[in-house]
């Protein structure tokens, strides 16, 4: 495990050495994965990788080196490779802040238990264990990562950052051989929050939900979207409608909108990192605070995430979303939708004729401007009708615009699950939605 | 280091191996990024480490690690991981056979990228980036361009040792319009980055950036105020550059054989392709369609010498005249086809197991002149420039949106162009709906940086060759 002494030495040494304003970034990764599919273990695998980037500065020019070759020679040799390269750089036309703020980020919470519950032995242990449950003709896949980490910062001004931690992430798909399928999602940052048999459980149960579906039409329906769906609109609601780059470039489908109703009122998010269970780091990629920051307040759109550069073409601070010194503007990393006041079966129960999608596969933006999205359901579609679930149906694409999606939420679930987003954890609920746009099936018939 | 690689894999024999590899891989890169006739970065990497992948008893493990000192920790560290697999093990796993070597390859290059000066490389962006912002009034301009030298050692208990030096280059430009509102992206010679191929700095003159700089600027200018692309039924002419991503989601994902036996199920998804289908005579195209899957193309992104299981690099057939005769393989996958490994098990880096990915996989030229494709439509579009995907888990259905789209009327180009259009379809479906391809005076290889798969995420470089080509009765509009 990198220590937060021994990325400190290095950067001080980087920084004694530099002619230039440098930032210092220190990645470490201590990771091991038990990928398995088919019912049996089929990929296992650990790596250990600690990775140096030295960004140097002069004025509106910016060159960076990153080693992963961590002698002193190796690191100086990339800082003396920066060096060079800047002068032969022009002015970027972005002019970087230097923090200078000394108040100290330096958070750990490295759970060393990890390595006892959950080592390379009790991950096939759990999985061996959960596969042999399973009823015959049911097959099980899926992957248990477990990853320590440890993120250092630090800059010619004194400014140092240190964060560790741990997390495990499982995925636990469950297949019948007519076609269904259930999928568990857990992410948990301490081992003991874990629970590999509950994971299963989940999958198995979707999956037999799932038996017997029959094709459905395309067409609009009032659907009820459980978290892991949630999870995956959210991550492209804050990246094309909250990121500052893609208002500045009029790529958000809200650009200007700042202040206007975006949303039902019922419905309130924030970027939160260091919100209750939420993985996710406390400084941004130059060293600033990750702010909470409110994104949109009942049905109002309120905030714009921003890293420096954007922030100073636009004549703000910074909100502590950098995820490089790239301009590429801030992107909220860590969404929290404000928990509604309806349970799961209530979602369901205001449901005349809808479907309940359990989640959503290879989302992608047809159009960033007009927030037009498309996604296949995947590992559960259910009919709904008369407020109870009938049936399962064969998956559908839906290809429909955010802002709409947005405004038609009729419903908020009172459960939240915090699930892997893009690069961070969202904390999500179920949502109704009215009037969502399925656009065809998936079967080879047509 | 060939000594130390054979005294470890001398030790995980000992310890009663299978079978072992070690792959040290040392990757360089550089990546210049431009926008709006400024340099917005410019970011030299280097990635360096060891992995060492063991079969024992028939499971799998692999360790890796940044530092190469003690190899012999790591591959005890691969051997407890293999142990532990073992726990949980239906099949063992059996390698097909393939030919020990050693050997070197290094991509043919003219021009060194790294030994290229510094600002020829700005210059020849920001004089894009000039000709984009004087052709036209354009709400931004932008540029890149992408090198990676990897070196890799790779050494396995068969007696196989085998070093390559991959070079890569690629660049590419867009410009952006906006109007009313709206906002349109034009990109040469493709979208997201442009082109990238193995080869020196020459892969990168030969595009001619700055020649079509004005010609995308203005196409961008007069897309932002072009109508939306009607909805509808409509005959497609689908250019190269599209070609390339619809090649990639609906033929080379689902021919992937560990994809096909459910390694990737839980991830990116399976196939709909299973393994009888292969050479069992599924037509899964029109007798236009061919496509091969060829690491051994000139430039191609997905062009190399070895693959990670040190198998040879070549050429297999996967669509014959529209029917399936191939997969792409590891030894792993193949042998449970009876078959030889396709040399397309690669891994993305040191610290990455090697998995079945794609090379170069072109759909083969027809005899079409590209003004003959267009004359068989009476009310089709043209369609250019890949600017968004989606695929289902099986690969069956699919949907694309492109940068333009040009109007076809009565066998002819109008002149009119739309933007937004989307087309989707279902994959047998619509390469059953390919009645031409144009001739190989406008085939062109495109190479694709960014496929992701696997976990952790891999992602692994790999380029389509293709034709324009013409499908019949497409769905546009979402």
């Amino acid at each position: 495990m990198l220590s937060r002494e021994q990325a400190y030495a290095l950067m001080d040494k980087i920084v004694a050495t530099s002619r230039f304003e440098v930032v210092i970034s220190m990645d470490y990764l201590d990771l091991g994965l038990t990928r398995f599919a088919n019912s049996e273990i089929h990929q296992n695998m650990a790596s250990l990788d600690t990775q140096v980037s030295i960004t140097l500065f002069d004025g509106e020019k910016m060159a960076t080196s990153v080693t992963n070759v961590l002698s002193e020679s190796a690191v100086l040799a990339a800082l003396n490779a920066a060096e060079l390269k800047l002068p032969l750089l022009q002015p970027s036309g972005m002019f970087f802040e230097p923090l200078k703020n000394m108040e100290a980020i330096e958070v750990e919470d490295y759970d060393d238990s990890f390595n006892q519950t959950w080592g390379i032995e009790q991950r096939a242990d759990a999985i061996s264990e959960e596969i042999g449950k399973l009823p015959e003709g049911y097959i099980a896949s899926g992957a248990f990562e477990v990853k320590h980490t440890a993120y250092a910062w630090g800059n010619s001004h004194g400014v140092r950052r240190f964060v560790n931690g741990s997390q495990a992430h499982l995925e636990v798909m469950v297949t019948y051989p007519d076609g269904a399928s259930g999928f568990a999602d857990i992410l948990v940052p301490y081992a003991k929050e874990l629970s590999v048999a509950d994971a299963f459980q989940f999958a198995y149960d979707k999956a037999v939900a799932g038996l017997n579906a029959v094709a459905i039409e395309p067409g609009t329906y009032t659907v009820v979207l459980e978290p892991p769906a949630v999870s995956d609109l959210m991550s492209y609601l804050g990246y094309i409608g909250a990121n500052s780059k893609f208002h500045i470039d009029g790529l958000s489908p809200f650009v200007g909108q700042l202040g206007q109703i975006v949303a039902s009122d019922a419905f309130t998010l924030e970027d939160w990192s260091q919100g209750p269970g939420m993985i996710g780091l406390p400084f941004d990629s130059e060293g600033y605070p990750r702010q909470r920051l409110s994104i949109i307040e009942n049905g109002v759109f309120k905030g714009i995430a921003y890293d420096t550069v954007t922030a100073t073409k636009q004549g703000v601070k910074t909100t502590g979303h950098s995820t490089g010194y790239r301009g590429e503007g801030g992107i909220p990393l860590n969404l929290v939708i404000k928990r509604g006041n309806e349970s799961l079966a209530d979602l369901v129960k205001g449901v005349n004729r809808g479907l309940l999608v359990s989640r959503f596969h290879y989302m992608n933006i047809v159009d960033p401007t007009t927030g037009m999205l498309t996604a296949l359901t995947r590992d559960g579609l259910f009919v709904i009708e008369d407020g109870k679930v009938t049936k399962a149906v064969k998956n559908l694409r839906f290809t429909d615009a955010l802002p709409r999606i947005l405004k038609a939420i009729t419903g908020i679930g009172d459960e939240r699950s915090i699930l892997p987003s893009f690069f961070g954890s969202n904390c999500v609920s179920s949502l109704r939605v009215e009037g969502f746009t399925f656009t065809c099936g998936t079967s080879i018939e047509g | 280091m060939k000594e130390k690689m054979k005294a470890a894999l001398d030790y995980l024999k000992q310890s009663g191996v299978d079978y072992a590899d070690i792959r040290l891989v040392d990757t360089l890169r550089e990546v210049i990024q431009t926008e709006n006739q400024k340099v917005k970065s410019i970011d030299n990497s280097r990635s360096r480490g060891v992995g060492i992948r063991v079969i024992y008893q028939g499971s799998l493990g692999f360790a890796s690690s940044s530092d190469s000192d003690d190899l012999l920790a790591l591959a005890d560290r691969a051997m407890r991981i293999a142990k532990a697999s073992l726990k949980a093990q239906k099949q063992k796993i059996v390698l097909a056979p393939k030919e020990a070597v050693e050997d070197h390859y290094q991509t043919p290059i003219k021009m060194d990228p790294f030994k290229v000066p510094l600002e020829h490389k700005v210059e020849t962006l920001l004089r894009c980036e000039r000709a984009m912002a004087t052709a036209c009034e354009l709400s931004k301009t932008a540029g890149s361009m992408t090198f990676q030298l990897q070196d890799k050692i790779y050494s396995d208990t068969e007696g196989s040792f085998i070093t390559q030096s991959l070079y890569e280059s690629g660049a590419g430009i867009q410009a952006y319009a906006t109007f009313e509102g709206d906002t349109q992206v034009r990109s040469y010679p493709n979208s997201f980055d442009g082109n990238h191929g193995t080869g020196g700095f020459e892969f990168v003159e030969a595009m001619d950036l700055h020649v079509y700089a004005p010609q995308i600027a203005l196409q961008a200018y007069n897309l932002v105020r072009a109508e939306n692309c009607p909805s509808g039924v409509f005959d497609l002419v689908i250019d190269s550059d599209q070609m390339q991503l619809q090649i990639h989601e609906s033929v080379g994902h689902p021919v992937e054989l560990d994809r096909i036996y459910g390694s990737e199920l839980a991830f990116a998804g399976g196939s709909f392709v299973t393994p009888e289908m292969i050479d069992g005579g599924y037509r899964y195209g029109s007798e236009h369609v061919t496509i091969v899957a060829d690491a051994t193309m000139e430039t191609g992104l997905g062009t190399y010498g070895y693959d990670d299981d040190g198998v040879k690099a070549n050429s297999v057939v996967i669509i014959d005249k529209g029917i399936l005769k191939n997969s792409i393989s590891s030894r792993d996958t193949a042998i449970k086809m009876g078959r030889a490994s396709t040399a397309t098990n690669r891994a993305d880096g040191w610290n990455n197991l090697p998995i079945v990915r794609m090379n170069n996989i072109s759909l083969m030229p027809g005899e079409f002149e590209l003004f003959e494709l267009i004359e068989g439509i009476v009310d089709g579009l043209y369609l250019k420039t890949n600017k968004s995907w989606s695929i289902d888990d099986m690969r069956v259905n699919f949907q694309f949106a492109t940068e333009i789209a040009y109007e076809i009327k009565d066998g002819k180009l109008t002149g009119k162009i739309y933007k937004n259009p989307v087309y989707s379809g279902i994959t047998p479906e619509f390469w059953a709906s390919c009645d031409g391809v144009a001739n190989d005076r406008y085939f062109k290889i495109m190479g694709t940086p960014n496929c992701g798969k696997g976990q952790p995420m891999q992602v692994a470089h790999v380029a389509h060759g293709a034709s324009p080509a013409r499908f019949r009765q497409v769905k546009v509009g979402a």
